[in-house]
């Protein structure tokens, strides 16, 4: 069977499989089957094994459940309220004080949590019916909520990173770290624009003026909630830093460490812990059944020679380093309308790879363009978790409200990229003074 | 639920036959073994991490850590499927009409189901082969490779069964 005809079978099913409904993981990988048999016929099939089991029995995955367990815990035990009614004491004497204590508790939650959707759910539930209250322009409510919840991506601990210096083979730790300062820009540039809108529309400002909710008098005891998680975070980016641990290890320590927070705050109980564990469960079968399943398809790529195809049909183009850049954030940008960041990155990045690498592009600067890239993928429509997620507990607005909230951080992200390409070291200069 | 709590998302339904019932008692089964294999990760790392303090290691911890990792992966699988943990684009779907959304429903089960099977079809014959010809991990442990890899087997077996049974039950029952 002729590439060409090979190449448009792969594309039409795998349209079809997933405009159907069918489970991502599942279609990934059926069709990534179906291309194997027509390429090479049932010899071909007999890699499938090995790419499974490869894929699943590998030590730096096992970071993904140990983070996993250690956001799950932190989010069920209720210590996420007690952190954000601490961020809103410290910053809500600001103009609009409470939409910038959702970009900067969004920011260390998800970091710590690990998952944008349950950051924007949680602090969501906590905050909209406060800044109702005190009427919050709801559309800029919405928006901070979903663009904070999304900088956990990029701030580490994130399993995105782990995913993707999985698949490249670069190191975890630097990309940890290379994540950093690009992450706190980030959550400033977004608390800048949320002042600049302030300053410039009086309209937008909230009627009440911001006080912190609970008695007066304690305030300051409802400020040192903000520590433990922080102390949580700084332990495991820490020992990371220092060489102590390795990822795995660190995330291991990390669980282990929102088991006793959680006990401290009494709110650990068996309830709490099952339902963690199994949410665990369900969440790291998830991802890893999406790996296996995109693998499969890679290896189909690869088997057929579509890869090498499309790979020298690229080069043919004579593009220049940028503006072969400008194409893949166009396509990352509409891909990520559609599809979840990790399918994303496994799709597409075993055929683009030695793209990449032949344009001489350092893998860790652009592990961390990427990840803004798929941050920007959870709020842009019509598939954005982080919008339907907001939506879901926006209290009756419509979509389109939450939609028009998300859309100026998505600009934002957009700068932050350029930025990134013109100052590379503000990734790149923390893994540089990294030990060992 | 604590109230900070994220909604969960769980869109299974009780199963009305003896083989769905059956199905889902299985996948649950193998669900809380997975469970067990993230507290046996936890407890195994950091106690690996514990014992570096004090200059000593267990020597086996990355690997036996690994083979839970596959374990939780494989034996939790037909859970998760059950329970709607796996994601799908359903911008689509949720606008068919229902005679459509029956249609997908019946098709995408089905190509499941083939494709399951065909990977369980090779990873059994993989776990034949690593059982003949006693392949061994090169580690401290020197694992036969069978041992874990059967995990892989139960696991995706499992998954068939809990997708036969969606197909039973007329995918009324599709997460």
């Amino acid at each position: 069977m002729s590439l060409e005809l090979i190449i448009l079978i792969l594309i039409g099913s795998l349209a079809l499989m997933l405009l159907i409904g069918q489970w991502t993981a599942l279609a990934l990988g059926a069709v990534g089957v179906l291309v194997l048999y027509l390429s090479k016929g049932l010899i071909g099939l007999q890699a499938l094994s090995s790419v499974i089991w490869n894929n699943s029995a590998s030590y730096i995955l096992i970071a993904v459940p140990m983070f996993l367990l250690m956001g799950e815990i932190i989010l069920r035990s209720g210590v996420s309220g007690y952190f954000y009614r601490g961020v809103v004491v410290l910053l809500g004497w600001l103009p609009g004080g409470l939409l910038h204590a959702n970009i900067l508790s969004c920011a260390v939650f998800s970091a710590v949590s690990g998952s944008s959707v349950a950051t924007a759910a949680t602090v969501g539930t906590v905050a909209i019916p406060e800044m109702m209250k005190r009427k919050y322009p709801p559309r800029m409510t919405f928006g901070s909520l979903a663009a904070g919840g999304t900088l956990g991506i990029l701030i580490p601990p994130s399993i995105v990173m782990v995913l993707y210096g999985a698949l490249v083979e670069e190191s975890i730790a630097k990309l940890f770290m290379a994540g950093i300062f690009p992450g706190l820009m980030l959550s400033g540039i977004f608390m800048l624009y949320i002042a600049i809108r302030l300053l410039l529309d009086p309209t937008l400002r909230p009627v009440e003026p911001p006080r912190a909710p609970g008695e007066i008098g304690s305030t300051l005891s409802d400020a040192l909630h903000v520590f433990p998680v922080l102390a949580l975070l700084v332990t495991v980016l820490g020992g990371i830093y220092v060489g102590f641990a390795t990822p795995t290890e660190a995330a291991a320590v990390g669980a282990a460490g929102a088991i006793v927070l959680a006990a401290l705050y009494g709110n650990l109980n068996a309830k709490v812990f099952n339902e963690s564990v199994m949410s665990t469960v369900k969440t790291t079968c998830m991802v890893v059944f999406i790996i296996i399943g995109a693998q499969i398809l890679s290896t189909a790529l690869t088997y057929s020679g579509a890869s090498r195809t499309i790979s020298e049909w690229v080069l043919s183009l004579g593009l220049s380093k940028w503006s072969f850049f400008a194409v893949l954030v166009v396509l990352y940008i509409v891909l990520g309308c559609f599809i979840d960041g990790i399918s994303m990155i496994y799709m597409t990045l075993p055929v683009l790879l030695p793209l990449i690498k032949q344009f001489g592009f350092d893998l860790i600067w652009f592990g961390i363009v990427l990840t803004i890239l798929i941050e920007l993928g959870q709020i842009t429509p019509p598939v954005g978790l982080n919008l339907f997620t907001i939506h879901a507990i926006s209290g009756g607005y419509s979509f389109s409200e939450v939609v028009k909230g998300s859309a100026p951080y998505v600009v934002l992200m957009l700068i932050m990229v350029v930025i990134l390409c013109v100052f590379p070291e503000i990734a790149l200069w923390l893994p540089t003074t990294m030990r060992g | 639920m604590q109230s900070g709590s994220p909604p969960d998302k769980d869109t299974s339904t009780a199963p009305d036959t003896a083989f769905g019932r059956f199905a889902l008692r299985l996948s649950n089964a193998a669900g809380v073994l997975a469970g067990l294999c993230v507290v046996g990760i936890l407890v195994l790392v950091c106690a690996e991490v514990g014992l570096r303090q004090f200059k000593r290691s267990m020597l086996v911890a990355d690997e036996i850590a690994g083979y839970l990792n596959a374990a939780l992966v494989f034996l939790g699988l037909a859970y998760t499927l059950a329970h709607g943990g796996f994601i799908r684009v359903e911008v689509v779907y949720d606008a068919m009409p229902q005679p459509l959304k029956l249609l997908s429903r019946w098709v995408f089960t089905s190509v499941a189901a083939v494709f399951i099977a065909t990977i369980l079809f090779y990873a059994v014959q993989h776990v034949q082969y690593a059982f003949v010809q006693d392949t061994r991990a090169v580690s401290v442990l020197d694992t036969p490779e069978w041992l874990p890899q059967s995990v892989m087997v139960i696991g995706l077996a499992v998954l068939l069964v809990q997708l036969v049974a969606f197909l039973v039950e007329r995918v009324r029952n599709v997460p």
